[in-house]
């Protein structure tokens, strides 16, 4: 079995072919068998065609049997007349002594006759039995030759029917080459036309790959645009949401602006107006029965303002406020030192408070409202004392 | 060839009706079904027929039973029968020669093998569970040896129905002796 007749479907095939021929077989119901009584007779189904004898043989058999017949009967008349003329001679003559010369003669002659006729019935026996073997040869000669004549018929017919078969198979050889060949040119057509439809596949192919890469390529560009467009849209309520909030929060705040400014400008009118009254107030306190650069000395001296500063300077926490505290401490020993009779020496200590803008720079310091409350209050007493010495000056 | 049949073929020689009516037994069946299966109408596959066998018992003196079997000389007789009366046949597309050439070639009892008769009677049984419009299309393909021309022709319906029909059927069956293990 090989390769192909172990697939499942051409054995499959060869089953049902075989069972189908078996089917076939079964259901085929054949006739009464054809002129059984040929069989019996085998030559009597040869048509018309009677054995015949060999050439050579045909006219004896034709003729011998007529010919001994005729030489029997010519025998027997010559003996018949013979005879019946020696007793009409005898008849003729009844005084004569004995047969006449002729009648003699012809006795001998019959003698010589019937010694012919005894040898020509030998030979007619003779002729009879061989006659006896040739017709029995004859015989023997004719089935055989029935036979020879018998199988040159079949051989003819196997030579016709081997002629036919090869003038039939030569024609389907022809045939089938014909269809061969066309079906040569048809599949060399198809090929050519399966090449071509396959080259147009191949270009389709390319071409609606190329389509549905940009196609994915515009889906994905797509799809992020509109991410993106929804995501700005988001944005934009956001910040649209954002912005009333704060154009509403700014205007709050404006609204808060305006009216912390006006309190605190109103508080910076009290402020102003309360500090008048306590520098007058404290200057007062600070060195009552005094006035003058005097004052302020004895009142940074009151106040103890030189120590304290070197006291706190180490608690402040930004070097600027530590800067000032220097700044003060130097200033306030300088106010120490000053000698109020002198001129020049109030002149330089004036000097000294304006070059180092000291009672902006505490200002500045008292704003920030984180200041540790014990520099506050120090910057504040120092704040008040150069006011009087300015004042003063 | 059996010795049954050479015994036979010797007593037809002789002129025993009865050897020569036992010979066209066991080849007849065959021989008729092969004509009919080649595309004759059955009245023309029985005139074959019978001129087959007067053919080959005028001619049985011939026959060398040391050259081949006596069935293959008969078949040999009865394609040259078939093909001198070619055109009696009716349209030719309808048979498929194939088939009908493999009726010469199997054995007269399909009972020769206990394998063989087991799958014969498993085809029997996974066909006769088909649907009835299958199983006809089966039997007309296979039994009559019909195309699907023929088979379109006989059964009265598109070739392409047939070709559908037939696939179904195929692979129902396949199925069947699938399972009855007679294919792997």
């Amino acid at each position: 079995m090989d390769e192909q007749e172990r697939k499942p479907e051409t054995r499959l095939e060869m089953l049902l072919g075989r069972w189908g021929a078996e089917e076939a077989i079964r259901g085929a119901e054949p006739g009464a068998p054809p002129l059984p009584q040929g069989v019996r007779e085998p030559r009597q189904q040869k048509p018309a065609r009677p054995p015949r004898p060999p050439r050579s043989l045909r006219p004896l058999l034709r003729w011998a049997p007529a010919a001994a017949a005729a030489a029997l009967l010519v025998a027997a008349g010559v003996v018949l007349y013979i005879v019946t003329r020696g007793q009409m001679d005898k008849a003729g003559s009844p005084d004569a002594a004995g047969p006449p010369p002729a009648v003699a003669a012809a006795e001998q002659k019959a003698q010589k006759l019937q010694t012919e006729l005894a040898e020509t019935k030998k030979q007619l026996e003779s002729s009879m039995s061989d006659l006896k073997n040739l017709r029995a040869r004859l015989e023997d000669t004719s089935a055989r030759l029935a036979n020879a004549v018998e199988q040159e018929v079949h051989a003819a017919e196997i030579e016709r029917l081997r002629t036919d078969h090869q003038a039939e198979k030569r024609t389907l050889v022809e045939q089938m080459e014909g269809r061969l060949a066309e079906l040569n040119r048809q599949a060399e057509a198809k090929e050519k036309q399966i090449a071509q439809l396959n080259e147009q596949i191949d270009r389709l192919q390319q071409d609606l790959t190329a389509a549905t890469a940009s196609d994915a390529a515009l889906k994905d560009e797509l799809a992020g645009a509109k991410r993106e467009l929804e995501a700005a849209r988001q944005g934009q309520a956001a910040t649209v949401g954002e912005l009333n909030r704060q154009r509403k929060l700014h205007s709050e705040t404006l609204d808060s602006l305006a009216e912390a400014r006006k309190e605190l400008s109103q508080m910076k009118a009290q402020f102003s107006s309360i500090l008048d009254d306590f520098e007058r107030m404290y200057g007062a306190a600070a060195v009552a029965g005094r006035a003058g650069t005097d004052a302020c000395q004895q009142a940074a001296r009151s106040a103890n303002i030189v120590a304290r500063c070197a006291t706190i300077r180490g608690d402040a926490a930004q070097a600027s406020t530590r800067k000032l505290l220097e700044t003060v401490e130097t200033v306030f020993t300088r106010l120490d030192m000053l000698d109020p009779r002198d001129g020049r020496s109030a002149a330089s200590f004036a000097s000294l408070l304006a070059r180092t803008d000291l009672r902006r720079r505490i200002d500045v310091a008292l704003s920030n409202v984180a200041q540790d409350t014990q520099i506050r209050a120090l910057l504040f007493e120092a704040k008040l004392i150069l006011a009087g010495v300015e004042n003063v000056g | 060839m059996s010795d049954m049949e050479v015994q036979l073929v010797q007593q037809c020689l002789g002129g025993d009706k009865a050897a020569f009516e036992s010979l066209y037994d066991l080849h007849a069946r065959r021989t008729k079904a092969y004509f009919a299966r080649s595309g004759f109408t059955p009245a023309d596959a029985e005139d074959l027929t019978q001129d087959t066998f007067i053919r080959a018992f005028n001619s049985l003196r011939t026959f060398n039973g040391e050259l081949g079997t006596l069935s293959g000389w008969l078949a040999t007789i009865a394609r040259n029968v078939a093909r001198r009366h070619w055109n009696r046949r009716g349209d030719g597309r309808d048979f498929d020669p194939q088939l009908a050439e493999q009726t010469l070639e199997v054995k007269n009892n399909p009972t020769y093998t206990a394998e063989a008769a087991e799958e014969h009677e498993a085809i029997n049984d996974c066909i006769s569970r088909l649907p009835e419009e299958m199983a006809n299309i089966v039997r007309l393909r296979y039994v009559a040896a019909r195309t699907t021309r023929g088979i379109a022709a006989a059964a009265e319906m598109p070739e392409s129905t047939v070709r559908l029909r037939l696939a179904e059927a195929l692979a129902a069956l396949e199925s069947c002796l699938r399972a009855k293990g007679i294919l792997e």
